[in-house]
């Protein structure tokens, strides 16, 4: 970098000053911003193709998993205690193909192959009110292993994939285009699952590639009682390196693949199991709702926080219009930032957010945290200095007793709180 | 400022907040050197923020957290700009910024550099000056060959240093 460089970065790293419309544009826009424990519309992603799995159903019941490994990250335990349970649904249907030509490519070597013939099948899967786990079995043609051979893919994934059932409910779905191609024309938020989703493949290095998508709703969100699915998308993105960013895949097979999976009875009629706090009264914390479902457990919490006084917002203010120069206003919020007692307004902060929380049913069985269906330490401190938020368990109805204690440990203090079966059931 | 985004991470909007006013005039840089329009701007910094919010979770490391928004609104800015087909100013209409020999680099603003440059030129050389991208990071970015970056920031490069006419550079 020479000495001309070095003057030009300079003036690009110059401040300027914005409008106050803007400024005020970016301020109410975050302050409109919903608190996260209510619905967020889906979020947009970087995904271009589609892939279509065409696809007979013909569900059993798994009669002997035993052999099978299940690598369930994100869901937890619970998804496989209701597996071992018999609550998955196995598909032993024939692969189909892309019922339209199908072009593999790599950005990297520039590399087109037409008709590579890939066949894809829809197997393994469990739902409930959280978790839809399923796992999208791509049998790559030889053409497409010539070019890159099994034990070079270490991710692959469906950028447009949706998933959606007989009532047109989206349960999965984060790429726009093809939301707006689902609804023809503007995306009915109202019909669309908000979703998370963990996905990796099942013993990296053998084909046909099993790639297993765990998706579970987020936030305050059900998946319905479906009693069939659609799996569409026409694109299959490999990314053959652990550092390889989600949308910047550079090998693709494109084409259009769908799959319709008929689901047994026991997915949709499924049932969960209610309870609510014993005596309110005789803790500071309130139990939402508590439910057990077929995979899991999730509590919906309520704990006495602290308020926390942030003046770092006032005093950004109080800078900004002391100082027209927005040099000088630039530098001195750069050292609020950077200040000793932000940094500790942040630790504070942070620790608000910590909480230890398992429960116990009336068998003295213990029940931990679980990754997933519903990401926890998440949730927000309100105004009244409340932290709600939502946590998940690996207790599932195998092990639901009329009784069970939930265990708080939050801000160094040790709580249980009584929990009791709703009657009706 | 790491802090700032595990905390943003898990929901708190306080820390998000924090963490716009951060980056909110380095994004406001990089949307004009693809949008003229002081509107659109405002819209594609809008839903970027918005998309960044809903989003935040996906972000894989704290101290990614600038380039990964910029992602996001590069890719909102590009959105706009093929929506909108907006025309490319042809150079002949730019106004020559320097009329004379020596120029005092100090009193230069951006604008100042950019005005010679193509739309693409324009918001390569600000991410590889602004945000201190290398050409892969940007070629990954904008999906184009990383030797067409390198051959984008040596050609804007070189019409920032012609426009001093007799200059000191």
């Amino acid at each position: 970098m020479d000495e001309f460089d070095n003057e030009i970065r300079k003036i690009f790293k110059k401040d300027i000053k914005l409008s106050d419309e803007f400024n005020s544009s970016v301020r109410k826009t975050v302050a409109n911003l919903p608190d996260k424990k209510f619905k967020i519309p889906v979020f947009k992603t970087l995904a271009t193709g589609f892939a279509c799995l065409v696809f007979s159903a013909g569900i059993v019941f798994a009669k002997d998993i035993s052999q099978r490994i299940y690598d369930f990250y994100g869901l937890g335990k619970g998804v496989e205690t209701a597996m071992n349970e018999g609550y998955i649904a196995e598909n032993e249907s024939e692969y189909t193909n892309s019922t339209q030509k199908e072009t593999f490519s790599n950005e990297d070597t520039g590399i087109v192959i037409e008709d590579t013939e890939t066949k894809v099948k829809v197997q393994d899967i469990v739902m409930d009110d959280f978790n839809l786990s399923a796992t999208i079995v791509v049998d790559l043609s030889n053409k497409i292993l010539e070019q890159i051979p099994a034990k070079d893919i270490w991710e692959m994934r469906f950028p447009d994939l949706i998933v959606s059932d007989e009532e047109g409910n989206v349960l999965f779905g984060i790429d726009q285009d093809a939301l707006k191609n689902f609804f023809g024309g503007e995306i009915n938020e109202e019909k669309v699952c908000n979703s998370g989703l963990n996905n990796f493949i099942k013993e990296r290095g053998t084909s046909p590639v099993q790639a297993v998508y765990n998706m579970y709703v987020e936030y305050s969100n059900h998946y319905p009682k479906s009693k069939k699915l659609n799996f569409k998308f026409t694109e299959i993105a490999i990314s053959n390196s652990d550092e390889t960013v989600y949308g910047d895949e550079e090998i693709t097979v494109k084409g259009n693949w769908e799959v319709n999976v008929d689901l047994p009875e026991k997915f949709y009629n499924r049932e969960s199991i209610t309870y609510h706090q014993v005596d309110e009264s005789s803790s500071k914390h309130k139990v939402r709702s508590f439910a057990i479902y077929n995979t899991g457990a999730v509590v919906e919490l309520s704990l006495k926080s602290r308020i926390l006084k942030d003046r770092t917002r006032e005093i950004a203010e109080l800078i900004r219009k002391g100082n027209p120069d927005t040099a000088i206003e630039g530098y001195m919020l750069t050292k609020v930032y950077k200040s000793e007692a932000f940094q500790k307004l942040s630790e504070e902060r942070r620790k608000l957010y910590d909480k230890e929380v398992y429960i116990t049913n009336s068998n003295g069985d213990k029940f931990e945290l679980t990754m997933g269906p519903i990401p926890n330490g998440g949730g927000s401190i309100d105004e009244n200095g409340i932290y709600n938020t939502n946590c998940a368990f690996d207790l599932t109805s195998k092990d639901a007793t009329d009784e069970l204690t939930l265990h708080v440990t939050y801000l160094g203090e040790e709580t249980e709180i009584k929990l009791e079966k709703d009657s009706m059931q | 400022m790491e802090e700032t985004v595990i905390l943003a991470k898990k929901g708190d909007k306080q820390a998000f907040s924090n963490l716009i006013d951060y980056v909110k005039m380095d994004l406001y840089k990089i949307a004009k050197t693809r949008l003229h329009s002081e509107d659109d701007i405002l819209d594609v910094v809008q839903e970027t923020i918005i998309c960044a919010y809903k989003s935040i979770k996906n972000v894989d490391k704290p101290e990614n957290f600038k380039k990964w928004i910029i992602k996001i609104l590069v890719n909102k800015c590009n959105d706009t700009y093929k929506k909108k087909k907006l025309d490319k100013i042809p150079l002949d209409e730019v106004e020559d910024v320097f009329s004379l020999n020596s120029v005092e680099f100090e009193k230069l603003e951006i604008d100042d550099l950019l005005k010679n440059l193509n739309d693409d030129e324009k918001l390569i050389i600000t991410l590889y000056y602004l945000e201190n991208y290398t050409s892969k990071e940007i070629s990954k970015l904008l999906k184009i060959n990383e030797n067409t970056v390198k051959t984008r920031i040596s050609r804007a490069k070189s019409k920032i240093r012609n426009s001093f006419k007799g200059g000191i550079y």
